[in-house]
């Protein structure tokens, strides 16, 4: 029998879900946005390079901002969020609810709601750089929703670790990244216990989420920080404890499973009797070592300008130490470099791809399961790439799986997508400029 | 007829599957006579659970929980025995048709999976000291000739697998069945117009393979295709994606190289015994396998069929019943050569014999056994390697 309880539920995720669906509507009856071909200037590269692509509205916040000024708007990311966005995301139970309060959603409806948020902000948000960076980092802290609870977890850490400090300081997002419990489900840390510990958490923390392979760790260093982490473990159910919830999934020391010898990790000394500030230390050793600083230059240049920059990567990384790792220190001069426009052509990875095409076309979406379905053929399910190391971001990974592309853009101009409007006088005309080689570019 | 239906052909154009079982496993395959499938485990399989040292006391005292007991091992010898989950390749193996190498690895010491893999797929000997292309990659350049279709390499996957990167025109696919373009004849004309204009670039490249390509499949009706030999092909990634790689050897439609990769190796938590996460992932391995060479049934023997994994585990499991990254496991290989025999050196996991982290030390190099195998069918295979 159903409680009282769980009928209000349903009937006021079903009032909310409702309003989803009006602001879709609501988006769907304004006025298609004057046709307009995007210019071969100076202007729509950059925005081509800086957000998830060149539509009208974006040309004329650029226009009306000057190009100095939309750069500090954008690292600021203070543009207001439009209502119909609003209205839209609210209506996700993923961002209204705890992690510990998802599980009782099935997985897959989160995992749904998780790729529908991206997919709405990427879209329709003005503050674009700030949802590129917040891509930049869920892959570079990347973890697999379809792994034990991770999709319930990860909606907490997107919003909560990831957006908040995707424009905030690299040290906030990393430290806060090392507690989280999508994190800690991933790579197996909540099951990191003294004696033999579990590497896997360490080794991705220092080769992928901090130093880089080239970082100058050993297999020793890895070893000696796992039992640093020893004992990070989380509540794998929810307890009244001391008059306050200890949800599942909340974070916790396990004293009784630390390894509580003195260690020695990449230069630091921690003696025995450290308990969890082993690991905290540690923890803030790597996140704003040099080697962080260059690695994290080399990964944000290539991905905003495609290639590899000598010089322009040491300017990152002087603001990285300079800033104490303040991240919109770090992009801004990529954002004003000459190489923003003038490097290699970036190949589109499907979701930029699909956010691209909605974008210029000024579509209506929900970001629902269907469009979704094309994400999914395409090759980038979000949240759903199975190894530590995210989506890859060279052509080589995904130049050679065009069909689905072409099926997408087709299918989303003759309108065959549900939940996605595109008011295109000529279908086929606008699915071949979308289908165009260039436009698999940014 | 509609435009819509442009695109598909008439059923007179279908390859007859109700015939190929017997007509076509006469034939010869591919371009060359002979066929490659790679399989690539991705996340380090667990070597030691599936050529299980199970007469080593020292295996055992390493591994109180993941361990399996002798008394549940498929016995190759009075030393090795296979996972049970393995239990369909040891007929392939007492056929003579399986050859088992032990203790395969590259230089990489990082224990990284990717630089592991990057090593493994661009066959370096390390992830970065060699060229950025790939191994097969390398093979097709040099063995590329006029007749080469558009299905010469097709891998089944998401992304390009760095083994074919930079290969002359290799193909992804999440699915042959699916591999078709439903849009009016207005679009595709616009596509051919694009993407076949002369420009070499990357993209205009792949354009062009993949309207060639789409030209080839609406011959094959692979939504129709009967396995032969009574193969069972499991509902999953791999008995999809072996199953339509079975249905593209047997309509001769050019396909010689084939990618498919898994995940789910990497059992740092909870890896099971003989039963559990690693043996569910083997039994997925062995019994698709096995269904695919039933499915070719004699023409098997044209087909390679290479099993392998960027590293092994350590050899002591860790406090979470799982095993951490290590540095060598097992490749498979069906139809090379040494069928029925386990092959390579064996160091041994004792005490004195594991390297300095305590991990199954790579004696042999994964390139070495590589080209043991192809090169008889695939003479160039030894100039690869960087």
């Amino acid at each position: 029998m159903i409680s009282r309880r769980d009928a209000l539920l349903v009937a006021g995720g079903a009032a909310i879900a409702g309003c989803g669906r009006l602001a879709t509507e609501a988006r769907r009856r304004k006025p298609a946005p004057e046709y307009r071909a995007k210019p071969k200037d100076r202007s729509a590269r950059m925005i081509d390079r800086m957000s998830f692509g060149w539509s009208v509205e974006e040309a004329d916040r650029f226009a009306s901002l000057g190009e100095a000024e939309y750069v500090e708007r954008q690292l600021k990311a203070d543009f207001d969020e439009p209502l119909e966005l609003t209205i839209q995301l609210q209506s996700l139970d993923c961002l209204r609810m705890n992690g510990f309060e998802l599980i009782e959603i099935p997985r897959g409806r989160v995992t749904q709601q998780l790729q529908s948020a991206a997919i709405l902000r990427a879209t329709y948000s003005p503050n674009q750089l700030r949802e590129r960076l917040v891509d930049f980092w869920s892959n570079h802290f990347n973890i697999y929703a379809g792994k034990a609870d991770g999709a319930f977890f990860k909606s907490n850490e997107e919003e909560q670790i990831i957006r908040k400090h995707a424009l905030g300081k690299f040290r906030d997002m990393a430290i806060a990244m090392s507690k989280s419990p999508a994190m800690l489900v991933y790579l197996d840390n909540n099951q990191n216990f003294k004696g033999h510990p579990n590497e896997n958490y360490a080794r991705e923390l220092m080769e992928l989420h901090t130093l880089g392979i080239d970082g100058g760790y050993t297999q020793k260093d890895i070893q000696e920080l796992a039992r640093c982490l020893t004992g990070w473990t989380m509540e794998d159910r929810s307890i009244w404890a001391s008059h306050a919830l200890r949800a599942r999934g909340s974070f916790y020391f396990d004293k009784s499973k630390h390894d509580d010898g003195a260690k020695h990790v990449f230069g630091l000394d921690l003696p025995a009797g450290g308990g969890i500030r082993d690991g905290e230390l540690v923890v803030e050793h790597l996140v704003s070592h040099e080697e962080a600083g260059k690695y994290l230059a080399k990964k944000l240049v290539k991905f905003f300008t495609g290639a590899q920059n000598l010089e322009l990567e040491k300017t990152v990384l002087d603001q990285f130490q300079k800033t104490g790792g303040d991240i919109p220190s770090m992009v801004r001069p990529i954002m004003t470099a000459p190489a923003l426009i003038e490097g290699p052509p970036i190949m589109r990875r499907p979701f930029e791809l699909m956010c691209a095409a909605l974008r210029v076309s000024g579509a209506a979406t929900d970001g629902g399961p269907a469009l979704q379905n094309h994400l999914k053929k395409m090759g980038q399910p979000i949240y759903e790439w199975p190894l530590p190391d995210g989506y890859p971001v060279d052509q080589l990974s995904w130049a050679t799986n065009l069909l689905p592309r072409w099926q997408f853009v087709y299918d989303m101009a003759n309108g065959k997508i549900p939940n996605t409007f595109v008011k295109a006088p000529d279908a086929v005309a606008l699915a071949s400029q979308l289908a165009h080689p260039d436009f698999q570019y940014a | 007829m509609s435009r819509r239906t442009a695109l598909k052909v008439g059923a007179a154009g279908l390859i007859p599957w109700l015939l190929s079982g017997s007509a076509l496993s006469q034939v010869k395959l591919g371009n060359r006579g002979h066929n490659l499938v790679v399989i690539f485990l991705r996340g380090g399989s667990d070597g030691l659970n599936m050529m299980v040292p199970y007469a080593d006391d020292n295996y055992y005292k390493a591994r109180p929980s993941v361990g399996i007991a002798a008394n549940k091992v498929e016995k190759l010898n009075d030393y090795f025995g296979l996972h049970p989950s393995l239990k369909p390749f040891k007929s392939w193996y007492e056929k003579g048709e399986l050859c088992l190498t032990p203790a395969v690895g590259s230089q990489d010491r990082t224990r990284s999976h990717f630089e592991a893999m990057l090593a493994m797929e661009r066959g370096t000997a390390t992830g970065h000291s060699g060229t950025a292309n790939g191994w097969l990659a390398r093979y097709l350049t040099m063995t590329q000739s006029e007749q080469d279709g558009p299905l010469r390499s097709v891998a089944w996957a998401d992304t390009m697998p760095d083994s074919l990167q930079g290969a002359p025109a290799p193909l992804v696919v999440q699915s042959v069945t699916d591999f078709r373009l439903d849009a009016d004849a207005e679009f595709v004309r616009n596509l051919g117009t694009m993407y076949k204009n002369g420009d070499d670039s990357l993209v205009h490249r792949a354009g062009e393979l993949t309207l060639d390509a789409l030209k080839k499949i609406e011959q094959l009706d692979p939504k129709n295709y009967k396995p032969s030999g009574g193969a069972v092909y499991a509902d999953d990634y791999l008995g999809k994606g072996l199953k339509e790689v079975s249905a593209l050897i047997k309509s001769k439609l050019g396909l010689e190289i084939a990618c498919l990769e898994t995940t789910g190796w990497d059992t740092h938590f909870a890896q099971g015994a003989d039963t559990g996460i690693h043996a569910n992932n083997l039994a997925s391995v062995a019994n698709n396998v096995n269904a695919f060479l039933n499915d070719l049934g004699e023409s098997r023997k044209e087909t390679t069929v290479v099993i392998m994994t960027e590293f092994g585990r350590r050899i002591g499991e860790n406090a979470s019943l799982g095993t951490d990254h290590g540095r060598a496991s097992v490749m498979m290989v069906f139809n090379g050569v040494n069928g029925g025999k386990i092959d390579g050196a064996w160091p041994g996991i004792g005490k004195d014999q594991v390297d300095e982290v305590g991990d199954l030390k790579p004696v042999n190099d994964y390139r070495e056994i590589l080209t043991k195998h192809l090169s008889p069918k695939m003479p160039e295979i030894a100039k690869v390697w960087g």
